[in-house]
């Protein structure tokens, strides 16, 4: 642009003889801009442009290049769904889950299809294909499952886009649907629990038991009675879904809603203590007939009831059953006794179909290592009680058998029973069991018997007791199985030693040394029991417990032991 | 999508700045951007535009404003990114509001002006001559849509709108290493200041240590945005690095049949001063 400017004289108005003075000769109206004085001296302000000079490099080229990768390449440039797997667990009521599909390319793509739709799914939340996806554009869809179709699913959902690219969603579930019959309690309703124990005996009865199960396969037996309705629904059922998985209510952990649950609660106000709620299961609500439930998904579970996954799809009055349920199987197809046209009875047998977990009882007091089961048993019905021996019998047949006790042992085999009321109770024994792992863990099993009798006061320190002469020093001999005791005073106080020998004072006294003294002073009179006890495991895997009444009254059990010589080892 | 490479000027008596700025807006409007505000009545002119992104669904919202002072010299313009639009708010206070200077001139400035659906980005070359570049909308964040809707970017050359004349020496351009004038917002809500790759790598874009062409061809390497805190992000879109060995700037490449162009930062010409600008078509 053209800018208004001057020069100014240096050295103003000052004579300088270097300059010529022939300058003086010039007449100063030829002088443009003349007098210096009148020239102005303006702000440069913005003109209009007069001519451009592009500061531009000569070097200018075309250079040769590539754009290297990233990770946009990998990201965008594809279509991207999520989530890419559905594993929806046990289907007992539809289940919806959004999914979003992203046209992760910078230019629209086609939907042509979507394929994989089995019975009992449904896709919904976008209009149906053909369809356009503009560039970089998202869209959520509602899939859902229906308990309705294959009782094992396992698809994949696939969009497919006009550029042949088919992005899928992997759906798996299980169908499962209730089991709403309610069992006739006459006989009770008997649960098992059965683990697996490899158990390796030597000759010597030294034992190694590995426990090949990490939870008990646990069974629900009952007997079925229904009429009317219900039969003409359990003879279809048992037609149409017998080899299926059913939510099985656990039918002892009954309890009555003190709180009505209305349409659409995500929460359920109940007790959960010692009940067979847990996080990620089931529960069923059920009314007065097989056709009024309603399975539900639980979320977690804290003291005062359940959240759920989903809202309740019907509204549920106080007094309605509530159960925890298990997926679970028919064990074998139940036999129907038909008692009228109207009335069917049968003997149903559940197998849960997922691990049941239990805590293992850490509160028992222990002794050598091992934890001492103190609780008296049930002596409602008679107890057994007997000595294993590994004997070999050698019988030619024709001359009298030989039998050869080859370890030399007797291992007790101890019978002991259970009953008691209430939900705790019941958890403790359910706990014991876990705590035996079947015929896994040994615990101390006293036989609490009168099996010794004191005869003399022992003081704080001595180390011998003497009781009456029972043939302790010829047929004990502190041995395995009978060389520990319970000592058990009257104040309550229990005492454990271990006999570690035993000789014959007279006829009538036998005199025992202890490992330990008992460090109180004991007269015989403050003795209430002394019996022997046996380090046991348990001598099945299987265990039951026979639930007379829901798990608010009573139920009954029985455990049979037989020693082991871990101790000894 | 197109792009724009011109020069304005203070023909007419209108300054360059303003000129661009009127520019910005006719080539936006041209091409799929909506005009919500332009406002050439004060003298810090306002434009505020809307994009409606690839997806055609999205709303993101961004702006340019001038800011001058004769008396220093400097005629400056504002990049800005908001997160709504409220007609009765000024410029500055629109919700989310993000500002930053970008110098600009009151006589010839050369512009290389290109636009996406998602996001607009502007290179200048003013006075002496020097570079200034503003990069305002939407970067390709490494995240589906709906896990991050809204991720918008403003590069200026400024932190701020400070009063910094063209020549300022100190000034650089939005995509070196991490720098205030590069801003992010992120789901949080705040403003993140990212890093950005290469240029915050040592070996690629260090002291002693750079790219170079190979047999006489260059690496464009996007600017990757990430953080400490928030990983890598993702990667500005048509704004690579390319290294400034035996290059210049106005230098152009073709790839995949688009022509980008060798931009430097400001008035610096080191081996990681310079970045390539898409002429998006």
């Amino acid at each position: 642009m053209l800018l208004d400017a001057w020069i100014p004289r240096s050295l103003v108005q000052a004579f300088n003889p270097l300059i010529s003075g022939d300058y003086d000769t010039y007449d100063p109206d030829d002088i443009v801009g003349h007098p210096p004085a009148a020239a102005q001296a303006a702000r440069l302000s913005g003109g209009e442009l007069a001519h451009h000079w592009p500061v531009a490099s000569e070097q200018q080229r075309e250079l040769l290049a590539r754009a290297a990768q990233c990770f946009s390449d990998d990201y965008y440039h594809r279509i991207h769904i999520n989530p890419r797997s559905l594993d929806l667990g046990n289907v007992v009521s539809a289940q919806t889950t959004p999914v979003w599909v992203w046209n992760a390319y910078l230019i629209p793509q086609t939907l042509n299809s979507i394929t994989g739709l089995d019975e009992g799914i449904e896709v919904s939340g976008q209009p149906a294909p053909p369809l356009l996806y503009a560039a970089l554009q998202e869209r959520e869809y509602q899939v859902s499952v229906t308990p309705d179709g294959q009782p094992v699913l396992d698809t994949v959902l696939s969009w497919v886009f006009g550029n042949g690219e088919q992005p899928g969603l992997r759906i798996t579930a299980n169908r499962i649907i209730a089991w709403s019959f309610a069992p006739d309690w006459g006989e009770g309703i008997r649960e098992r629990f059965e683990w697996l124990t490899d158990v390796m005996t030597s000759e010597t009865y030294a034992q190694q038991r590995r426990a090949l199960r990490t939870a008990p396969r646990r069974e629900l037996g009952a007997p079925m009675y229904v009429e009317g309705r219900e039969r003409q629904m359990l003879d279809l059922a048992l037609f149409g879904w017998g080899s299926r998985v059913w939510a099985l209510p656990i039918w002892p952990d009954i309890q009555l809603l003190e709180q009505s649950v209305p349409v659409d609660s995500l929460r359920i106000n109940c007790e959960t203590e010692y009940l067979d709620f847990r996080a990620g299961g089931l529960a069923m609500l059920r009314g007065e007939s097989a056709f009024q439930f309603e399975v539900v998904e639980v979320e977690s579970v804290d003291s005062a009831g359940l959240d759920l996954k989903r809202g309740t799809q019907q509204a549920w009055p106080a007094g309605s059953r509530l159960y925890p349920a298990r997926p679970a199987q028919l064990t074998r197809q139940p036999e129907v006794i038909r008692l009228t046209d109207t009335i069917d009875e049968a003997e149903v047998q559940f197998l849960i179909l997922e691990p049941s977990d239990c805590d293992t009882l850490t509160d028992l007091t222990t002794y050598r290592g091992w934890p001492v089961l103190d609780v008296r048993p049930d002596e409602s019905e008679d107890l057994t009680r007997q000595y294993e021996r590994m004997l070999v019998t050698l019988d030619s047949r024709t001359a009298l058998p030989l039998v050869s006790d080859i370890p030399g042992r007797a291992m007790p085999v101890t019978g002991w029973r259970w009953i008691d009321m209430g939900r705790a109770a019941r958890h403790w024994y359910r706990c014991l069991l876990y705590t035996l792992r079947g015929q896994q863990a040994a615990v101390w099993v006293p036989t609490h018997a009168d099996d010794l009798t004191l005869v003399d006061t022992v003081s704080d320190a001595a180390t011998t007791i003497d009781v009456l002469n029972v043939g302790y020093a010829r047929f004990g001999q502190a041995r395995a199985g009978r060389r520990d005791i319970r000592i058990e005073l009257v104040t309550g106080q229990v005492l454990y030693r271990r006999i570690t020998g035993a000789s014959e004072i007279t006829a009538d006294i036998e005199r025992l040394a202890i490992d330990v003294a008992l460090g109180v002073a004991v007269e015989p009179a403050d003795i209430a029991r002394i019996c022997w006890m046996a380090l046991s495991c348990g001598a099945s895997d299987s265990a039951e417990i026979d639930h007379v009444t829901d798990s608010e009254g009573v139920a009954s059990a029985a455990l049979v032991f037989r020693g082991v010589r871990d101790d000894d080892l | 999508m197109p792009h724009d490479i011109g020069f304005v000027d203070n023909s007419g008596g209108t300054l360059s700045h303003y000129k661009m700025l009127e520019t910005i807006r006719d080539f936006a409007a041209d091409n799929g951007w909506t005009v919500l505000r332009y406002d050439t009545g004060p003298a810090n002119r306002e434009l505020i535009l809307k994009g409606v992104g690839y997806s055609g669904e999205e709303e993101i919202f961004v702006g340019f404003r001038t800011y001058q002072n004769a008396d220093a010299d400097y005629y400056n313009l504002v990049a800005a990114g908001f997160t709504g639009y409220v007609p009765g708010n000024t410029f500055d206070t629109q919700p989310g509001a993000m500002l930053s200077g970008v110098p600009c001139h009151n006589q010839r400035v050369d512009f290389w002006l290109t636009l996406n659906p998602q996001r607009i980005a502007l290179a200048m070359k003013v006075g002496t001559p020097v570079y200034e570049s503003a990069y305002v909308g939407k970067f390709l964040r490494y995240a589906r849509p709906s896990q991050y809707p809204y991720d918008l970017v403003v590069g200026g050359m400024l932190d701020g709108v400070p009063g910094t004349r063209f020549s300022n020496t100190a000034q650089s351009i939005p995509f070196k290493g991490s720098r205030p004038n590069l801003r992010m917002l992120f789901n949080d809500g705040v403003w993140h200041q990212p890093d950005c790759w290469p240029y915050n790598n040592a070996w690629l874009a260090g002291g002693t240590t750079q790219e170079r062409d190979s047999n006489g061809k260059y690496a464009l390497n996007a600017v990757v945005l990430n953080s400490g805190t928030l990983g890598d992000i993702g990667e500005l879109d048509g704004v690579s690095h390319i290294t400034g060995f035996d290059n210049a700037v106005e230098n152009t490449l073709l790839i995949d049949g688009q022509t980008w162009v060798v931009v430097q930062d400001v008035w610096r010409t080191g081996f990681n001063d310079y970045f390539a600008l898409r002429m998006d078509d």
